[in-house]
């Protein structure tokens, strides 16, 4: 019976551990174009995307800049090699939430829309892209098109949509993987207001109770 | 005029013979749109390997590199006995053959193949010894995409024996990724016949033949 009992507490425990993890840290998804090259041979090409510094926070004065980029790396699928000189374009969706999110049809639906923002190539760093961005709390998609030179010198159009994993519905067909919405910072705090107090570890909740006994 | 002496001759002479290079010595190499090259300030990493005096016996490897166990982009060349392409053709390939790819300690995660080879006539000394550079990867031409090993292995049928000069230089400028993560699967893969027989793919930019240019080449007048 002891057993039994310490197993029951075992999973218990586990469970309990598993819903505790609030903040996970997702990779960034991809989205593959194959191409045919003169010779007809294919090849495949891969645009990374996802936001710098994962996982991303909103910003909040005094505690965290919200400064989390677009990051969208651009590679041959195969040899992982940069590829460089692509010229790409990006519209960004925002949503304040989940509920927001499953009301909507579409991207477009989204509170914010922003359209027709360049995206930069990064200095110093082939085959890496970027929109520089402050966040707040919620739920970003981007929807990215133009046009990806590849090492044969042709350019081949892209035009796909990708949410973070909670606006995952958005995304386009052949968009694999996921990143992680934007938290709000504040869930990181200990103690925060609403926590309840231990009466052993809590030295000011422990004189306040002094005060009243006395 | 009085430049013009017997004994400035070789002077005159070499100058010329620069200028003729870099006006039209430009056309000798590729200039691939796929080298990542080094970030300015930093070094890359060079092996050469002197070849000179070793004979390779029929069958037998000479593992060169081995970046493992990291894939790596760079640089390749080859200096070594050479033989027309084909009877009569003026692109000339190495006797022995370069392959590359990765070699595991698992044999499911093995993949070699051979690496295309561009001709550089210019500097080669056909058909004693010539000279021919790669890059590795090369994502148009073909060979592995995922290189930590690069090794000569003589499928001639005979000896091949290396003269003075002759040699291997490896540059490596980028790590690319880890072989763990990216693993060739369903091997060994060992690919050595194809319609070039056991040799590697030769292509030549500065002959009359266009049809063996490759893919890749951003231009002919410049480039690595």
């Amino acid at each position: 019976m002891r057993n039994v009992t310490l197993v029951l507490s075992v999973i218990a425990a586990v469970a309990v551990i598993s819903t505790m993890s609030v903040h996970d840290a997702f990779a960034h998804g991809t989205y593959d174009k194959t191409i045919t090259l003169s010779n007809g041979e294919s090849r495949t090409f891969q645009l990374v995307v996802g936001h710098t510094s994962e996982p991303t926070f909103g910003n909040e004065s005094g505690t965290h800049d919200g400064k989390h980029d677009v990051d969208i790396r651009i590679r041959d699928k195969d040899t992982k090699l940069p590829i460089s000189g692509a010229q790409l374009t990006l519209d960004r969706y925002y949503f304040e939430d989940v509920k927001q999110v499953d009301k909507a049809d579409s991207a477009i639906d989204a509170k914010y829309v922003e359209t027709n923002i360049p995206v930069s190539g990064i200095f110093g760093s082939p085959g890496s892209y970027t929109v520089r961005q402050l966040v707040e709390p919620g739920i970003y998609g981007y929807h990215i098109y133009g046009n990806v030179k590849y090492f044969d010198g042709v350019s081949y159009p892209v035009d796909f949509t990708t949410f973070c994993n909670d606006g995952a519905k958005f995304n386009s067909a052949g968009f694999a993987g996921s990143y992680g919405c934007v938290e709000d910072i504040n869930d990181l705090r200990f103690p925060m207001k609403g926590h309840h107090s231990s009466s052993f570890n809590d030295k000011d909740n422990k004189q306040d109770k002094d005060k009243k006994d006395n | 005029m009085t430049f013009l002496k017997q004994k400035n001759i070789p002077i005159i002479a070499g100058v010329a013979l620069l200028t003729v290079t870099l006006v039209f010595g430009g056309t000798v190499f590729a200039s691939h749109s796929f080298e990542t090259g080094v970030s300015a300030g930093a070094l890359p990493d060079n092996t050469h390997i002197r070849l000179d005096g070793m004979t390779l016996q029929p069958g037998t490897t000479f593992p060169l590199y081995d970046a493992s166990p990291n894939y790596v982009a760079g640089h390749f060349l080859l200096k070594a006995p050479c033989a027309p392409v084909s009877d009569g053709d003026d692109t000339m390939r190495p006797t022995v053959t370069v392959v590359a790819g990765h070699v595991d300690e698992h044999n499911a995660a093995t993949h070699m193949e051979k690496i295309p080879l561009f001709y550089i006539a210019a500097v080669s000394d056909a058909p004693n010894s010539c000279i021919w550079h790669s890059h590795i990867p090369d994502p148009l031409n073909g060979g592995a995409p995922r290189v930590t090993d690069i090794d000569l292995i003589n499928l001639s049928g005979e000896p091949i024996t290396f003269s003075p000069g002759d040699v291997v230089d490896v540059n490596i400028q980028q790590v690319l990724g880890s072989i763990a993560s990216d693993k060739y699967t369903g091997g060994p893969t060992v690919k050595l016949e194809d319609e070039n027989g056991s040799y590697n793919p030769i292509y030549d930019l500065n002959d009359s033949d266009t049809t063996n240019d490759g893919l890749g080449h951003s231009s002919q007048t410049g480039g690595s």
